[in-house]
């Protein structure tokens, strides 16, 4: 255990949206974020992939059990995704795309590497993949 | 090539042919994974976070400091504060033949320090992926 002896900070949480276009299991995000084999630093990145899948919701499931009653450009304007991001939303879920809605934290307790990428602000696309963290960071 | 801790600031242990980005390449390459994939950037970031703007200590006692202290390790302790204990453990390294980098990973992001700091396992990983790159590409 360590304990932290300097100042301490507030906790921070940021959201991610994930849209694909299958279900995305561990292997299917490990083969987006473009890992083909094991090494060292690997851990860095199946944390975040185990944070991915602990905290993702289904976009509309999510907004019914917390904002009932929003739309979902509604929502995600008011967590701050700009518009271009909201309209490239709503293409994907009409195109039939699985998306998904969820939280990073900086104390979830289950990893360091959660907390570094709370604190980052990253958005991938690929064809059938994308991956926005642009709000996180400080 | 080696990175470690002593006293709460970083130093890096290269030869003297070391060359930012050439390294890093060599380091994302021996990770396989996908160029310009999320964890390739993610890789590169934390590469560049670690050894950016890194000072030859080496080369700044030859130059400015050779006339005004005995050797090396008496510059160490009088100019860089280093313990006497720390100074062993660096000259263990240099006469390996390697030079001595002072890292500021905290002025390249404050994050990635966080993280280095509070992940236990981090420096013994990334040394596990770095210890043999130099003589990959030479």
């Amino acid at each position: 255990m360590k304990i932290k002896s300097d100042f301490v900070t507030n906790s921070s949480s940021t959201s991610f949206i994930l849209a694909t276009s299958e279900e995305p299991t561990r292997d299917f995000l490990r083969d987006k974020f473009g890992i083909r084999d094991k090494f060292p630093l690997d851990f860095i990145f199946d944390n975040l992939i185990s944070a991915i899948e602990r905290e993702r919701e289904e976009i509309h499931t999510y907004i019914e059990k917390h904002y009932s009653g929003m739309t979902v450009d509604e929502f995600l304007e008011s967590k701050g995704f700009n518009k271009s991001t909201v309209d490239l939303i709503l293409v994907k879920i009409k195109q039939g795309e699985k998306v998904f809605y969820g939280h990073l934290s900086s104390e979830s307790g289950d990893s360091i590497s959660e907390s570094f990428f709370c604190c980052e602000s990253f958005l991938v696309v690929n064809d059938d993949f994308y991956f926005n963290g642009e709000i996180s960071g400080w | 090539m080696k990175v470690i801790e002593l006293s709460g600031r970083y130093y890096g242990f290269v030869t003297s042919t070391f060359d930012l980005y050439s390294t890093c390449e060599t380091f994302l390459r021996s990770s396989k994974v996908i160029q310009g994939s999320f964890s390739y950037n993610y890789l590169r970031k934390i590469f560049y976070g670690i050894f950016l703007n890194a000072e030859d200590l080496c080369g700044i006692y030859e130059e400015y400091y050779y006339d005004e202290y005995y050797d090396f390790y008496e510059f160490l302790y009088k100019k860089e504060l280093l313990e006497k204990d720390d100074i062993s453990i660096i000259r263990c390294e240099l006469e390996k033949g390697l030079r001595l980098l002072r890292l500021y990973i905290s002025d390249n992001s404050y994050n990635l320090e966080t993280f280095m700091e509070y992940e236990e396992d981090f420096l013994e990983k990334f040394n596990a992926m770095i210890q043999n790159i130099e003589e990959v590409s030479l």
